[in-house]
């Protein structure tokens, strides 16, 4: 085992232990891996996964009448753009519901903590059910497995009961000791998304965690290390790109989140997400949804910046080196 | 929105991260296990690690002060919130010191000892917060704690108290008869809560809510996880690994999960009524094209979405403009279920043959010379319309997962294969997919599971009408828009039977795993 | 006016009563008098900082009226009221109430929906106040729709008036065609618009995930017309099976216009289309001339565009009327509306309360537009159109035969369950019989 890259007080990323690898051999890898059918091919994916999302995206440019009686190809022989749809989206503020901004902090606030939390408590779990040996870790490990199919529709009524006899007297006890903080407050929505989101979090980050190789962390027992000091200086930095990925999809999972945030939110401004605004767009009886075409490239916008974000953490050879299979 | 609002807000958020942050490090706290330290004597020993101590009750000693000298200066700090800060600060310069003594102290001692005084200070706080509730209604700055709830701090706080006393003394009885009173001792302690809560429920005009029930819930998974951490040493720290997922799901989903089990066999009333639920799911005519529906679901999205994903990854793997590659199948994902019902719907529409079509699925159709067809309405056609929605959204999931997956997999191995003549596709075939196979497993498992819950897609598109309904629609319409939540949960039930297959697949998979370390 | 006495208990459940003492309403004369303008309100009372959670199904434009329309109300006495409207109402509101954290007061938009979450227990009976608006502002029939089990809940708020036929009169008069008196004639006037270049009619029953109500609404129609009130109310409280030969004849009435190929659907295709066409646009080729007629509620006014640049007047682009009985001049309609239901009896929730259900209120909401109420004391010249007038006066009309959307008032498996998904199978091909049949042996 070359342990170069997966030491933890390494300082070598991933482009130089790459280099390190040999960057001659490492080009011809590439070079035929990608033979042009394979790039024609990623284009026609590429181009069908693209295309509804493209006309979602002229249409919402579209007067709404016309979205209603023509295709949105039309566009290109008869090109009529508006910015009305996303007028109305944006600053269509009022009594009831003010502009968008309030709602896009509180999508926010919402987000980040419903996404950090499941993580850390999913990634000390799955450490645990995958490297610490005890009796009846596979049957644990099966149950918390299990639980991802009961269906969330089901666990709101109890959880919203236990929310309201306890943490509600606390929420308007801080409420009246801090007065600015308002007596409705994110806390209970992102405890129902951690919880909602701990059995696919444990199984995804239990999976990448125990492939990371025996040799690794049995070197790192070896010199006296402690179970926390393995996990963050050995299982944490290894299972970053597990993590950014999972990260990801459950800042997708809450952002996108209706259910949870009608039940758990107080549904006023002052907690209620996007989500819940742009249902309201659409009117009483879904007489205006041409402004959801715009809504959900508003909506769209912040996912794409985590993506964008989070990419760099998806590099190649994390691994590489180590002595596996 | 105002400034003060928006203030409110975000402090709610850095408060929330940063007091979760606080327990995590205090949980961790406890793995930094003693006997992993050289043994310091005197001076030395009490003075390692002090300035980062020094550091916090300075924090502490600093808010409590500030909330003092700013109580009255200035508007926004209230009574309350003064109260507050200042129980905060000497409550963590407590907790530090205590940590410090303890470590310290307990040091050299046996791991019977340290267990049994931890044990004994777990057991006072339990007994204080029992003080505490039953005296909050003469004491004003309690006022927030309702009778139920201080009924409920009683009802759990005493058998808990008990419990750790009982542990604490049986800390000095060997193994394995340690093991077994202990995981007795909890269990009858929650054993004892439901009781009590029962005893009293019964004498009580108002009930005293479901947290009691929570409560015995977590005792019970604290005797448990102890019964199986105490088998040795090593083990212990897993319970500081498990125990905030495992009281989490706890309450949030095996609680609902046996309710969900129990109210299957209950009408509208919550009368037990047999199998009467299960008996009006197959007497719809309709039943069974639903669960032909359902199955059809399940196998081809997760199979589809994970062939396509992972031919994706691969082609884009180390290509130009991978990051741009990757955004476009992904955008599908970061689309919500409306939204993406929105996208499809205009796919798909119909307009008569004599019309100019708005759908391009249709105007693909009609400029091949076909007739357009009404594609959300023709059964089984429809089905399918509907699955190529989800393959959409599920792929990008397949090829992010995958393609970090195959970026796992070592570059010398491949290179090895290619000296040895192998061909791209025998290198793909050979290296990389038994490289992923467990990336397989787990993106194939969560599609299917997330394919067999999903009801957004059929709500929006056809609310399940035209032969199109899925078991997980039929539930949330029996559930929410009937009003019959027994037929929802006999549907939950069914649902969990199909899922069946897929946990003991995993299984396999896991023991084959655990053979190979 | 008396309120009545609560408990301080009471009160403390509405959590953010401030620092204002508990009862200021005892002593209204303490630090000054009502504020000018503020004589209407005078009875409330005031509540200083007081606050009241309603939660309903209007959202958006509608909600911003709703708003306004008391906002007079919360500044003369000081209650704030914290309106919060969802789309997933009809889900929400059981969550809440059985989660154990229900708003104030919920306004219904179904009296089944009302009266299955009166069964949990927690809607609180209306106070006296309320109950005295309600009978003095609106009828027998429809305090009953506010009642379960002889205990009156919820009074009404706003209605609609189902049962329009929407036409052009300028391509009706091009025709020559004219408004049936009778359903006989409107068969006829169909026949006669067949053989026109123009069809006669356009539908659609497409509305997401509650695609087939507008469906129901024919049903209900012909029902009520061909058979009268009685059977009707037979029909919707299960007295008389679901699948009744008298229903088959209603519903088989209704297939001979729109389940004819030469009579729909214009502008859009065939039959089969009506099950996917969105209520919302099935309408819009009446403008067109691709259609003659269209069947839709008084709500339908608004759909015809977005910045009011169609008339909608007897002389104006479009205009409706009421589908016809059995005979000339047989006035029953169906209709729809809101009830108010309370689930605290703070003394702010009971004002609240007992000003939605007054006159008062009634016509400060109509006078903003778009909406009409069923309430006695409402002046029709507050009506913001002359089809909401209309619809006004037969709602006021001693004469009319005012029937509650069955759909509504059955139990939610069928009314939103099986009514709907049956006529969806019914109207793409398959026989009456066989699609009551199979809504009867759903019937809970």
């Amino acid at each position: 085992m070359t342990s170069a890259a997966v030491t933890p007080d390494s300082e070598i990323t991933s482009e130089t232990a790459e280099a390190a690898l040999g960057g001659g051999r490492f080009d011809r890898v590439k070079k035929r891996l990608t033979s042009p059918w394979a790039t024609l091919a990623a284009i026609v994916i590429a181009l069908l996964w693209t295309i509804p999302t493209f006309g979602l995206f002229l249409s919402s440019f579209r007067p709404a009448d016309q979205i209603a009686t023509t295709g949105w190809w039309t566009f290109f022989t008869d090109p009529q753009l508006t910015l009305d749809n996303y007028g109305e989206v944006l600053f269509s503020g009022s009594s009831s519901s003010p502009q968008l901004g309030e709602y896009f902090v509180n999508s926010l606030l919402i987000s980040i903590p419903g996404t950090l939390i499941p993580l850390v408590l999913a990634s000390l779990a799955a450490y645990a059910f995958a490297w610490v040996k005890f009796k009846g870790s596979s049957t644990l490990f099966v149950i918390v497995f299990a639980l991802q199919i009961v269906p969330l529709q089901m666990a709101l009524i109890p959880l919203l009961q236990l929310f309201v006899t306890f943490l509600q007297p606390f929420q308007n006890a801080l409420h009246e000791a801090i007065p600015f903080i308002s007596d409705k407050q994110f806390l209970p929505v992102w405890i129902a998304h951690t919880i909602f989101g701990l059995p696919l979090a444990i199984f995804l980050l239990h999976n990448f965690i125990s492939e990371i190789p025996r040799e690794v962390i049995e070197a790192a027992r070896v010199d006296g290390a402690g179970h926390g000091q393995i996990f963050f200086r050995i299982i944490l930095p290894l299972a970053m790109p597990a993590i950014a990925s999972f990260g990801i999809f459950q800042f997708l999972w809450v952002w996108n989140d209706l259910l949870v945030a009608l039940v758990f939110s107080s549904g006023t401004p002052d907690t209620a997400p996007l989500t819940q605004r742009l249902a309201e767009l659409a009117g009483s009886r879904g007489e205006d949804w041409e402004r959801l075409t715009a809504g959900a490239f508003v909506s769209l916008i912040v996912p794409l910046l985590v993506f964008f974000g989070l990419q760099r953490y998806f590099v190649r050879g994390l691994l590489a080196g180590s002595a596996k299979g | 929105m105002t400034t003060m609002d928006l203030i409110g807000k975000v402090m709610q958020a850095v408060v929330g991260l940063a007091a979760f942050g606080v327990a995590m490090a205090l949980l961790l706290a406890f793995l930094d296990r003693p006997d992993d330290k050289p043994l310091l004597k005197g001076f030395a020993a009490l003075k390692r690690g002090m300035r980062p101590r020094l550091i916090i009750i300075g924090a502490f000693a600093l808010i409590a002060i500030l909330a003092r000298l700013l109580y009255g200066a200035v508007p926004w700090m209230t009574q309350g919130m003064t109260n507050l800060l200042i129980i905060v600060g000497l409550a963590g310069i407590g907790v530090v010191l205590l940590q410090w003594a303890l470590d310290r102290l307990l040091q050299p001692a046996p791991p019977a000892v340290r267990s049994a005084v931890l044990r004994g200070i777990g057991a006072v706080l339990a007994i204080v917060v029992a003080i505490v509730a039953q005296s909050a209604e003469s004491v004003p700055a309690l006022d927030w704690i309702t009778p139920a709830l201080a009924v409920s701090g009683l009802i759990v706080a005493l058998p808990l108290a008990g419990a750790l006393v009982l542990t604490a003394g049986i800390a000095f009885v060997r193994q394995p008869i340690r093991r077994n009173a202990r995981l007795l001792v909890w269990l009858v302690a929650a054993a004892a809560v439901v009781v009590i809560t029962l005893v009293l429920e019964s004498q009580r005009d108002e009930p005293i809510g479901v947290w009691t029930w929570a409560a015995a819930a977590a005792l019970s998974v604290i005797g448990v996880l102890g019964y199986l951490a105490d088998r040795d040493e090593d083990s212990k720290p897993m319970l500081v690994f498990l125990m905030p997922a495992a009281v989490l799901l706890t309450i949030g989903l095996v609680y609902p999960a046996i309710r969900t089990a129990l109210l299957a066999f209950t009408d509208k009333t919550g009368t037990f009524n047999g199998l009467d639920n299960f008996i009006w799911m197959f007497s719809q005519r309709e039943a069974l094209i639903t669960l032909g529906n359902t199955i059809a679901w399940v196998i081809l999205v997760p199979l589809v979405s994970t062939a396509v994903g992972l031919a994706y990854a691969v082609f884009i793997d180390k290509s130009r403009g991978e990051k741009v590659y990757k955004m476009l199948v992904f955008m599908p994902m970061a689309i919500s279920f409306v939204g993406a019902g929105i996208i499809w719907k205009f796919m798909y529409s119909y307009r008569g043959a004599e019309q100019e079509q708005i759908g391009l699925v249709n105007q693909l159709i009609v400029m091949v010379g076909g007739e357009p067809q009404q594609i959300l309405q023709n059964s089984p056609w429809n089905t399918l319309a509907l699955i190529i929605v989800m393959i959409w959204i599920q792929t990008g999931f397949a090829m992010v997962v995958l393609s970090a997956a195959i970026k796992g997999v070592p570059t010398e191995q491949l290179e090895a294969a290619e000296i040895d003549g192998a061909n791209p596709w025998q290198r793909f075939r050979n290296v990389t997919v038994p490289g992923i196979r467990s990336s397989l497993v787990v993106v194939v498992t969560t599609i299917s599971i997330a394919t067999l819950k999903v009801f957004d897609i059929v709500r929006t598109m056809t609310a399940g009408n035209f032969d199109t309904s899925v078991v997980a629609n039929e539930m949330y319409t029996q559930a929410f828009r009937s009003g019959e939540p027994g037929r929802g949960a006999a549907l939950a039930l069914i649902l969990f039977i199909m899922v069946l297959p897929i946990v003991v697949y995993n299984i396999r998979v896991l023991n084959q795993q655990k053979a190979i370390r | 006016m008396p309120l009545g006495i609560v408990g301080v208990a009471a009160l403390a459940l509405t959590g953010c009563v401030g620092d204002a003492p508990a009862d200021p309403s005892a002593e209204p004369g303490g630090t000054e008098g009502p504020a000018a303008g503020c004589e209407a309100y005078a009875d409330y009372g005031t509540f200083e900082g007081a606050e009241v959670d309603v939660y309903g199904t209007i959202l958006d434009a509608e909600a911003d009226r709703l708003n306004e329309s008391w906002a007079e109300f919360e500044d003369c006495t000081g209650i704030d009221v914290v309106y919060e409207g969802s789309s997933e109402f009809e889900a929400q509101i059981n969550v809440r109430v059985q989660g154990g954290n229900p708003p104030d007061l919920a306004i219904f938009p179904q009296p089944g929906l009302l009266a299955s979450v009166v069964g949990t227990g927690s809607v609180l009976e209306a106070p006296e106040a309320v109950q005295a608006n309600a009978q003095e502002f609106w009828t027998e029939d429809w305090q009953n729709y506010g009642t379960v089990d002889g205990t009156f809940y919820a009074a009404p708020l706003m209605a609609s008036v189902k049962g329009f036929v929407w036409y052009s009169p300028s391509v009706w008069e091009e025709n020559g065609w004219e408004v049936p008196t009778t359903l006989d004639e409107l068969d006829e006037l169909t026949a006669t618009v067949a053989e026109s270049d123009v069809t006669p009619w356009c539908v659609g029953f497409g509305s997401g995930e509650a695609t087939g109500w507008p469906g129901t609404d024919w049903i209900e129609d012909y029902v009520l017309r061909l058979h009268g009130p009685e059977v009707y109310d037979q029909w919707i409280t299960h007295e008389i099976p679901f699948n009744d030969p008298m229903i088959v004849e209603a519903m088989d009435r209704v297939g001979e216009l729109i389940k004819n190929p030469d009579y729909v659907n214009g502008g859009i295709g065939d039959v089969s289309t009506i099950a996917n066409t969105d209520f919302g646009e099935a309408g819009l080729p009446v403008m067109d001339g691709e259609c003659a007629m269209h069947h839709q509620a008084s709500f339908y006014e608004g759909f015809w565009s977005d910045d009011n640049s169609v008339e909608v007047a007897e002389d104006g682009d479009v205009w409706a009327f009421i589908l016809p009985g059995t005979e000339a001049d047989a006035s029953a309609v169906t209709g729809g509306g809101e009830f108010v239901g309370a689930f605290s009896d703070a003394e702010e929730v009971v004002a609240v309360q007992t000003y939605l259900s007054s006159a008062e209120w009634a016509n400060s909401r109509v006078s903003l537009g778009g909406v009409i109420s069923a309430n006695s004391g409402l002046d029709p010249a507050n009506a913001s159109s002359p089809l909401l007038q209309s619809a006004v006066e037969t709602l006021q009309d001693p004469e009319t035969t005012f029937r509650f959307d069955g759909s509504d008032l059955m139990p939610g498996a069928v009314g939103s369950g099986t009514f709907w998904s049956g006529l969806i199978d019914w109207i793409t091909g398959e026989e009456t019989q066989s699609v009551l049949d199979q809504v009867e042996s759903s019937w809970p």
